[in-house]
């Protein structure tokens, strides 16, 4: 490729990234002195003066810069080169161009309006051509005539995507622009440039072809499903004292099922709860918390609570010993840190674009632990995500989850004006989808959704929630709280045969695409519950306010369950065009 | 909703499952062998063939304790596998 053109399509993004802002302000200012005329550009190499400085650009990339003014690092004297360099089309008749190859170069872009021009596969990004299918071709010299990544360097970079790298990709015309997330919070942000090649990429630690250039690329081959990395699965090693405690609780499980739940001895519940504390000061958070819940029911089992059964505890033992024996596999089939699990949440930068705040839920465990979700609705993807706050048992008794709720603000609005509208946020989310409310902030005003805006919505048909959770329930970090919050659109006028339990009251009815649902609706509260019997015996219809009136369009928002067994929608709320006309 | 064979398979299961920790896999009474016997039988007419090995293993009274543990927590995880795939392809 010419120098010329070379120069021509670096961005200031790009020069940004390989410089800072303050520089490249001061190296515009430089240009606009520059003149051109006297410049001779060649084939082979630019040269030309600024600031009475002497600059010569001999390859295509900044390592082939060289200023009079001696310094190695990227001077304000280069960049104003290269910016005067890019501006030489917006002048070309000034500028004296000596080859015939260079001035075919120019004229096209003289010639052809912008608008019309098809994109030049040369100088437009195209994220393709950096893409890898063998994680080797980043060590090999293939895409660029010097050496490229260590060994080393590329190794680094798998085991940070095995660990839970994020990376991201924002495309532009001329360039794309990646942003790696470490594990540890870092994030760095990699500019790549329309050629494809390693050495022209520059990443924000200013080092080249470091190891977040390789995890960028990395990442968006195996995204693309280009790259597979499963034979690049590097054995990450548990600490001798995880590995012993592991045996540990593999040992307590074995005779808790070998002697069943009959011969079960508080002594062993006692073992479990040491089994607990041990698991934790061992870094094994995940196993303790799935140990601590199963030892929760099994205490209730002991206590012949009429709610609690063997059906409760075959589901926690299943996934607690699925995670033991994942644990005990030579190679890990997850990042180490997703199967011990971490003592505290981690949360990932997130942008999140038209996010409709729904509900708030209040829950109150039968420990006592108490706390809120307020879930917000993705409108564009169909996701779901909430703000989240709680305590645990006996932990700060003043707290009430209604209060803490009404007062809780994100980025100056109170969290209950936010409901049915519309916004764009900038946040934190951990992996279950919780977003942190104190770093989250409003990119716009929320502005009202319209009800008939929420019910055209193609996400909210059940064939394609279903389809979504289809795929998403074999997912291992499914998360049953969030994962399987939905919608149902009724329509017609369905006449219901409402049948009425103490607990909750359930009917089937057929969505807009034809599919029968057994809906649910459980009656909260010793109020409500009188209510609704009272209701139940004045009528003999309904249970509650899904039944009650039936002559309009409903939405109904809730939880999809299903398992082998069964399948229903549990509502918790129903919503009609009254409730958004009020806001 | 999925196949009655299967949905039956699964529903015996899980009664099977309840009732193996209920007794502890060292004791299980003789009905149940007599139950986790025709289950086996069930899984092998509907192909899910590897389950028959630790269904025999399960039954086998020379088999070590422990080993016997694990091997209904594999069957637990086979069969979570099974109904999750069931499910999601049910709900395509």
């Amino acid at each position: 490729m010419p120098l010329l053109s070379w120069a021509q399509q670096l961005t200031d993004d790009y020069l940004i990234s390989w410089t800072n802002r303050g520089l490249l302000r001061r190296a515009k200012r430089f240009s606009e002195q520059a003149d051109t005329t006297q410049w001779q550009i060649t084939n082979e190499q630019i040269t030309g003066s600024i600031v009475e400085q002497q600059l010569c650009l001999s390859q295509a990339n900044l390592n082939g810069l060289s200023c009079s003014c001696g310094d190695l690092e990227p001077c304000s004297h280069k960049l104003a080169f290269l910016i005067a360099l890019r501006n030489a089309s917006a002048f070309p008749v000034a500028t004296q161009v000596t080859t015939q190859e260079v001035t075919q170069e120019v004229k096209p872009a003289e010639t052809t309006p912008q608008t019309t021009a098809a994109p030049d596969p040369v100088t437009s990004f195209i994220i393709n051509n950096w893409l890898i299918t063998d994680p080797q071709s980043l060590t090999n010299t293939l895409k660029t005539s010097a050496a490229a990544f260590s060994a080393s360097t590329v190794k680094r970079a798998i085991k940070d995507w095995h660990q839970g790298a994020q990376v991201e990709l924002k495309t532009h015309t001329k360039h794309g622009q990646v942003t790696c997330t470490l594990r540890n919070s870092k994030v760095f942000t990699i500019h790549l440039p329309a050629i494809a090649s390693w050495q022209q990429a520059i990443c924000s630690c200013k080092a080249t072809c470091c190891v977040h250039q390789a995890l960028a690329i990395i990442g968006l081959s195996v995204k693309a499903g280009k790259l597979s990395l499963a034979t690049e699965q590097l054995a990450e090693k548990l600490q001798p004292n995880q590995t012993e405690q592991i045996a540990a609780l593999q040992f307590w499980l074995n005779q808790l099922i070998a002697h069943g739940l009959k011969n079960l001895l508080p002594s062993q519940l006692a073992q479990g709860q040491a089994l607990i504390t041990e698991l934790n000061q061992a870094d094994l958070p995940n196993l303790a918390a799935r140990l601590s819940n199963m030892l929760g029911t099994l205490a209730n089992i002991m206590r012949h609570c009429i709610d609690i059964n063997t059906a409760h505890v075959l589901t926690e033992l299943t996934y607690l010993s699925l995670y033991l024996r994942s644990l005990q596999q030579p190679v890990l089939p997850q990042a180490g840190y997703k199967l011990t699990g971490e003592h505290k949440r981690r949360y990932l930068p997130i942008q999140c674009q038209s996010l409709m705040a729904v509900m708030v839920e209040h829950w109150q465990a039968l420990n006592g632990a108490i706390g809120y979700r307020y879930y917000l609705y993705d409108l564009q993807q169909g996701d779901w995500y909430c703000f989240a706050d709680g305590r645990r048992p006996n932990m700060d008794r003043q707290w009430a989850s209604t209060y803490a709720f009404d007062n809780q603000k994100c980025d100056q609005h109170y969290l209950s004006d936010l409901q049915f509208k519309s916004f764009d946020l900038v946040s934190k989310v951990s992996r279950d989808r919780t977003l942190l409310c104190n770093s989250s902030q409003l990119l716009n005003a929320p502005e009202p959704v319209h009800w008939q805006q929420l019910w055209s919505n193609p996400q909210l048909s059940v064939n394609t929630q279903w389809q979504r959770l289809s795929q998403r329930t074999l997912q291992p970090d499914f998360s049953t709280t969030m994962g399987t919050l939905g919608w149902i659109k009724t329509t017609e006028q369905y006449h219901l045969k409402w049948q009425a339990y103490r607990a909750y009251g359930e009917t089937t009815v057929t969505s807009d695409c034809g599919q029968q649902i057994v809906i649910r609706q459980f009656v909260k509260g010793e109020v409500a519950r009188k209510e609704a019997n009272k209701q139940q015996s004045s009528n003999g219809l309904s249970a509650n306010s899904l039944a009650s009136a039936n002559q309009q369009q409903k939405l109904l928002f809730g939880r999809w369950f299903y398992d082998a067994n069964e399948r229903h929608f549990e509502v918790l709320q129903v919503l009609t065009e009254q409730d958004f006309s009020d806001r | 909703m999925l196949t009655d064979d299967l949905g039956d398979f699964f529903e015996q299961w899980q009664h099977l499952s309840s009732a193996i920790l209920e007794q502890g896999t060292n004791n299980l009474s003789p009905s149940t062998k007599t139950k986790l016997r025709a289950w086996q039988q069930h899984a092998l007419l509907l192909g899910f063939a590897p389950l028959v090995p630790l269904c025999d293993q399960l039954l086998n009274p020379q088999c070590n304790p422990h080993e016997r543990s694990e091997t209904f927590c594999q069957l637990l995880h086979y069969l979570e596998g099974l109904q999750k795939a069931s499910v999601s392809q049910w709900l395509e």
